[in-house]
């Protein structure tokens, strides 16, 4: 009887415990809604960016009386699979960090909010419209353009010089850029073209770029039609498969990390890019850039560009104050400290590193020419990955190009028809 | 209610808890993803339209799907396979240590609690092709004349996976067989050995037999664990190159969080579950038959 009366008792402390932390919990969040944003840990919870994280969280808790910030971050891996599978099950952030590839989905299902009707009128006008349309959706501003990106052609002057070439004269061309490459390995050994298709992404989506096409075409009615039966797409692979034999034998497994890397440790003659800003590149002497070379002598220059928006959940409760933080994200004194890409407007690139740098003036140069591999629509994944397995089937395995061209075209016609 | 009754109900009542553990933390989730299967369910759309076995029908229409298949049965069985025999083998070596044995059996084990992501990075960087020591030691031996792309060239990786697999889980059968060899019938070895038996017919007549429970509900473990394996397979090669090393939780997972449709990664899970259900059927009519026999059941 005496255990029964003792378990009775604990089991008694236990509840007015559990009630008293439940109702403190509820006190605390009568008295301030939270808000809770979610990103990347890479930059949200790491140094440097992350003092700026908290400073953007400070500032907008002391300018906005009645809300708490909760930050929340993954590493980048989980964070892409975390943030769908939070709307996925009906309990995402209330702002949150959207990649521009997920956008049309996400702007689509109706899962965010039209920013527009609660910011001032024109506030958007300050953003690069290149980049802003990323993240417009029937017409409506969906996100704010949080920062952008784009690749440019890295080479080791060391290896030019070593392999007879100028090393003030880079690759203007794919022809040039396939004979510079071969020359480099011929000379010196080493890999004249660093080539990473171990992403399901399209392979130096760049090059492709600065073909001029893309992989569909939009019509003004929406009518989405597979656009690689072209010369364009045809002179891109090919060039990729001329340079094969520069790569790193493992150029299957690598991603652009990898490559990055091991550029920066002298391994290759040349890569596609970003602003290498994560590595010690700019501590090395051996290092030229240029702009990503073109098709022909005559074409414009083009870059893949990517990049992030800062995009408010439609269930939000808060809309008004969810969508003031994501304005204090994209504010021109924080914005270039939360980030190592480059701001999508000026005011937030005239206080990075990317003006005050020399060494960032040619991706500044680039930035103008950045676009993407097709325009924004519903499938651009799974057109993506169709378009890689037709590369990767060609270069690695040797398939017959008009018979995988005429199977992407088809299969690019069955995505798209749902 | 009598006595009587309260004493027959008891044993069922004890049995509630789990019950509902099992319900809520394994029925729950079963039942919701075959609800989510049957539906066209995206992040494109808010509509969740019900498409009954459309999802199924595309997935197994697929042209990926057998190829995707044929690579999971190959990932999973070679896999198991070889930890079992390479497993069996290293703790019937050990059991015969008579010194360093406690040593070895520790040893062993580091493998299998280092994490997977950790084992593919470090695999990764020892196979690379130009750079990698597995190469250069191959090649400094003069076994190989030029680098092996072990996890590049598509009709090599899915090997390459394997072994790395192998390397990692068999400490587990290693493990298992040395807890089942703890209770050897020794009068029945000692036995058969004063009867001429050399060591290969004691382990093959006396010891094996002794340990089928064991390597039924090993094999059991293992087959589930290595068809579900996710961790080395995306950190080293993402499914590629070609699909040579695409198996169906690479895929599934592809379908969720690349093409963000979740109504066909749940259908292409529930294929899943089927196909380890019916691999599995063998290695459980096994372990019953023992438990049957032991009296268990």
């Amino acid at each position: 009887m005496k255990e029964k009366w003792i378990a009775a008792a604990l089991c008694a402390v236990m509840t007015v415990s559990m009630v008293a932390a439940g109702g403190s919990v509820v006190k605390a969040e009568g008295d301030s809604q939270v808000i809770t944003f979610y990103g990347f840990s890479d930059w949200v919870d790491t140094s440097p960016f992350k003092e700026a994280y908290e400073t953007a969280k400070a500032e907008f808790e002391e300018e906005n009386p009645g809300y708490t910030v909760e930050l929340q971050s993954d590493p980048w891996g989980d964070w892409e699979q975390k943030y769908k599978t939070m709307f996925a099950a009906g309990s995402p952030a209330d702002v949150f960090m959207v990649n521009n590839p997920d956008f049309p989905a996400f702007a689509n299902s109706g899962n965010l909010l039209d920013m527009g009707e609660y910011v001032e009128e024109g506030y958007f006008d300050q953003f690069f419209p290149g980049v802003l349309n990323m993240y417009q959706w029937n017409g409506k501003n969906m996100a704010v353009p949080f920062t952008t990106d784009c690749r440019i052609l890295w080479y080791n002057k060391e290896m030019f010089k070593e392999a007879g070439l100028d090393p003030e004269q880079p690759p203007k061309t794919w022809d040039e850029l396939v004979s510079f490459a071969k020359q480099i390995t011929e000379k010196t050994g080493k890999y004249g073209f660093g080539m990473d298709m171990g992403l399901k992404e399209l392979p130096t989506a760049s090059l492709y770029c600065a073909s001029g096409s893309q992989l569909v075409n939009v019509a003004g009615d929406g009518t989405i039609t597979p656009n690689v039966d072209t010369d364009e797409f045809r002179k891109y692979v090919q060039t990729l498969v001329d340079m094969k034999d520069t790569y790193e034998p493992d150029y299957a497994t690598l991603d652009y990390h990898d490559v990055a890397s091991q550029f920066v440790e002298g391994q290759f003659g040349m890569i596609i890019n970003n602003s290498l800003m994560s590595t010690d590149i700019y501590e090395k002497d051996f290092w030229g850039q240029a702009l990503i070379p073109t098709m022909t002598a005559d074409s414009e220059t083009a870059s893949f560009g990517g990049g992030f928006g800062i995009a408010v959940n439609n269930e939000t409760k808060a809309p008004e104050a969810a969508v003031k933080f994501a304005q204090k994200l994209c504010s021109p004194e924080l914005n270039a400290k939360l980030v190592s890409d480059i701001p999508a407007f000026q005011e937030g690139m005239d206080n990075s590193d990317f003006v005050k740098n020399p060494d960032y003036a040619l991706i500044l140069e680039q930035i103008q020419y950045a676009k993407q591999s097709m325009p924004k629509t519903l499938y651009y994944a799974e057109i993506e990955a169709a378009a890689y397995d037709t590369v990767v089937n060609i270069v690695l395995g040797g398939a017959d190009m008009d018979e995988a061209i005429a199977a992407l075209d088809e299969k690019i016609s069955s995505i798209v028809a749902g | 209610m009598s006595k009587k009754t309260r004493r027959a109900l008891a044993p069922y009542l004890y049995l509630v808890p789990a019950t509902l553990i099992i319900i809520v933390m394994l029925g729950f989730p079963i039942i919701y993803n075959i609800g989510v299967s049957t539906f066209k369910w995206t992040l494109m759309s808010s509509e969740k339209v019900f498409t009954g076995f459309d999802n199924y029908i595309a997935i197994l229409t697929d042209e990926k799907f057998i190829k995707i298949v044929t690579t999971t049965l190959v990932w999973t069985l070679l896999g198991v396979v070889l930890q079992m025999l390479i497993g069996i083998g290293m703790a019937l070596f050990v059991d015969k240590l008579n010194v360093g044995k406690k040593f070895v059996r520790v040893s062993m084990l580091i493998p299998w609690i280092i994490p997977g992501v950790v084992t593919a990075l470090m695999w990764k960087w020892m196979l690379q092709a130009d750079l990698g020591i597995i190469n250069y030691l191959l090649m400094h031996l003069g076994i190989t004349e030029k680098n092996v792309l072990f996890m590049s060239d598509p009709n090599i990786a899915l090997f390459t996976l394997v072994m790395v697999n192998t390397w990692k889980a068999t400490p587990f059968w290693f493990l298992m067989i040395t807890a089942g060899l703890q209770s050897k019938p020794v009068d029945q070895m000692e036995a058969a050995t004063m009867d001429g038996a050399r060591y290969h017919h004691v382990v093959r007549y006396v010891i094996l037999p002794h340990l089928s429970p064991v390597i039924a509900s090993t094999g059991i473990l293992t087959a589930i664990w290595t068809l579900n394996y996710f961790d080395l397979i995306w950190a080293t090669t993402k499914g590629g190159p070609m699909d040579a090393t695409s198996t169906l939780p690479v895929y599934t997972y592809r379908l969720a969080f690349e093409f963000n449709d979740f109504g066909r990664a749940a259908a292409m899970a529930v294929i899943s579950l089927v196909i380890i259900s019916v691999a599995c059927i063998p290695y459980m009519k096994k372990m019953f038959d023992n438990l049957k026999y032991e009296g268990v059941l």
